[in-house]
């Protein structure tokens, strides 16, 4: 017996693009297994070695001051909170120190748009780590870049050019939530638009800067905003293909504005197996144990994802909307190997450095 | 059968499954060795579907605050003790259960369950997995238990709950103690398969979380048993994974017995 969405699996598996309706309907009605079956195919044909990368690297958040106050966000707070800080450089260099002493390559960076923080001082910031350390600097976010294109009156591909040349290497793709402005009005209101979103990444691209994408799921949006933000996301690369990684996760209700139920552990496999089979043209799509759990984590590894995402020596932010995870090197490792992967390190760039083994 | 399937390399056992054939100990084997989790989701599914449709019966058990349990084997053990699953509470540390059922050997667990059966009892039960045992003892366990239940009937449900390293509490569960989200949908996949005269196959919500124990009723589970969850919670999980919620007060019938 076939069915409609076994038919639309079978099309994307003989090499054809999906459509908005596609997408939909496989959201809709497929079963959860033949979603998983046919991004696991494709999968497959995407990254015939039976290998999945990790990277080693940590989220720095210079600021919790943030003036964007979106709803789904615990980890903020509002300029004149007694609670908001800035990293001194002490800190934010000790943090670095400490990255690069357990093999990290990685740095990801990030707000909070604090008021006070100008282009300047994030360049200074960049030639700063850059003169003390070697290490591959994926910071800052769309939002970011245009509050600071903003705040300086220049144009964003300017200020993208300015951070590059201080140290900037890459842009994680952070911000985007659900490319729609629709969704974004209600979920973040004084957040750049979905296009705004999308020009910050396609600048990044066309100056040679590789970018990620993200999508936080499961709050207000319907099927069809869900679908349209991937169909975005590759209408982009297929102009750019600056995109190196896909990364959905689930928006975690706890101690934020917008509340709400969640989403469900089912409802995230669907979701990211559907993005491998819409997403043709982006290399890499990583599963979320910081939202999801290590054991979920690795079961995504069925369901299209290739890579374990980042050991995240230190993440703030979904821990502040209630998930505490916290999944070590060793278990990532585990992980991977029990599912008959071979775990591999890799840079921001997707290259391998490094097999692993788990220690016995 | 799916066309999706059919490159697996588990192939030909899913056309037996598919065909109602029995699987034996090596195809038992050969189903845990596997990485191929959709095929065995898909084959699981399958016997779950023939067997309870679209239901996914659930129970919110109540937590037990005396942790003194009577050992379930003691001459003392009475039907009240059919609530000690309840108690498996995050402040016991799971080797007591553990300790609890090595009381007995395997064979003497399975002559226990075969009197009561031919007492007209109905029980229901357990099997701990994990490192203590290689695959070939689980899956020749389950076969013991198919072939009894082919004598007697008596078994309603089977669960498999994974076997903690001595002392590990519940809240310290993420880490390397834990078994594997593979390891765990393997587990309850491999059960539903091959207890194929089982009605019921259970998965207890507090040890796998809410996010896979939702997921594990696509790999064969159809009884859900927390008491970390809510009632709303638990019922919220079963409708998003697109099953019908059955609320069993009295999962266990009257005059039946769990020994765990």
């Amino acid at each position: 017996m076939r069915t409609e969405t076994q038919a639309i699996i079978e099309k994307r598996l003989a090499g054809e693009r999906l459509s908005v309706a596609d997408g939909i309907r496989l959201l809709q009605n497929a079963d959860l297994l033949s979603l998983g079956q046919g991004a696991d195919l494709v999968r497959k044909q995407m990254h015939p070695e039976n290998i999945v990368s990790f990277v080693i690297d940590r989220n720095i958040n210079y600021t919790n001051v943030c003036s964007c106050q979106c709803k789904f966000c615990a980890f903020y707070c509002k300029p004149g909170d007694p609670e908001g800080y800035i990293l001194s450089r002490d800190v934010l260099h000790a943090k670095i120190e400490e990255t690069i002493q357990v093999g990290g390559t990685q740095l990801l960076i990030q707000g909070g748009l604090h008021p006070d923080l100008d282009l300047e001082y994030f360049e200074k910031l960049l030639r700063d780590i850059k003169a003390h350390f070697s290490i591959h600097i994926h910071s800052f976010s769309p939002p970011e870049i245009w509050d600071l294109a903003n705040k300086s009156q220049l144009g964003i591909e300017e200020v993208i050019r300015r951070l590059r040349d201080a140290g900037l290497d890459s842009i994680p793709g952070g911000g985007a939530e659900i490319l729609d402005d629709r969704v974004r009005h209600q979920i973040s209101p004084n957040k750049i638009g979905w296009q705004q979103w999308m020009d910050v990444m396609t600048t990044a691209h066309k100056l040679g800067m590789k970018t990620t994408a993200t999508m936080m799921f499961g709050h207000v949006e319907t099927f069809e905003e869900r679908i349209l933000h991937m169909v975005r996301v590759r209408e982009a690369q297929d102009q750019t293909g600056g995109f190196t990684a896909f990364i959905p996760w689930s928006f975690a209700p706890s101690n934020t504005e917008l509340g709400g139920e969640g989403s469900t552990g089912v409802e995230y496999l669907r979701t990211l197996a559907v993005a491998r089979l819409m997403l043709d043209n982006v290399p890499n799509l990583q599963a979320s144990w910081v939202t999801q759990g290590a054991k979920m984590a690795q079961v995504a590894l069925r369901f299209g994802a290739n890579d374990f995402g980042s050991t995240m020596l230190e993440e703030n932010v979904v821990r502040a909307a209630g998930v505490k995870t916290r999944v070590p090197l060793q278990e990532i490792i585990r992980c991977i190997e029990d599912a008959g992967y071979q775990a591999v390190q890799r840079n921001t760039h997707y290259e391998r450095l490094k097999a692993f083994r788990k220690e016995v | 059968m799916s066309s999706l399937f059919v490159q697996s390399e588990l192939i030909d056992l899913i056309e037996k499954v598919e065909s109602g054939e029995r699987l034996d100990l090596f195809a038992g084997i050969r189903l845990m060795n596997s990485q191929d989790i959709l095929a065995l989701g898909y084959m699981a599914n399958l016997v779950r579907e023939q067997k309870n449709g679209n239901r996914t019966y659930f129970r919110i058990t109540r937590q037990i605050k005396d942790t003194n349990v009577t050992p379930i084997f003691s001459d003392q053990a009475d039907p009240s003790e059919l609530q000690l699953m309840g108690g498996l509470n995050s402040e016991i540390p799971f080797e007591s259960y553990v300790e609890m059922l090595h009381q007995v050997s395997e064979a003497r667990y399975l002559e226990i369950q075969e009197a009561a059966h031919r007492l007209g009892m109905h029980t229901n039960a357990i099997m701990f997995y994990g490192h203590a045992k290689s695959i070939e003892e689980h899956i020749d366990y389950l076969l013991k238990l198919r072939e009894l239940q082919d004598r007697t009937g008596g078994f309603q449900s089977f669960m498999p709950l994974y076997h903690y390293p001595k002392g590990t509490k519940l809240e310290e569960m993420m880490g390397v103690e834990d078994s594997t989200g593979f390891e765990d949908l393997k587990m309850l996949a491999v059960s539903r398969i091959l207890l194929d005269n089982v009605d019921h196959i259970q998965a207890f919500g507090s040890v796998l979380g809410p996010k896979l124990t939702q997921v594990s009723m696509t790999f064969g589970v159809d009884f859900l048993d927390s008491h970390t969850m809510t009632k709303r919670a638990l019922i919220h999980l079963i409708e998003k994974a697109g099953r019908e919620p059955v609320e069993q007060d009295t999962f266990v019938l009257s005059e039946s017995i769990s020994f765990w």
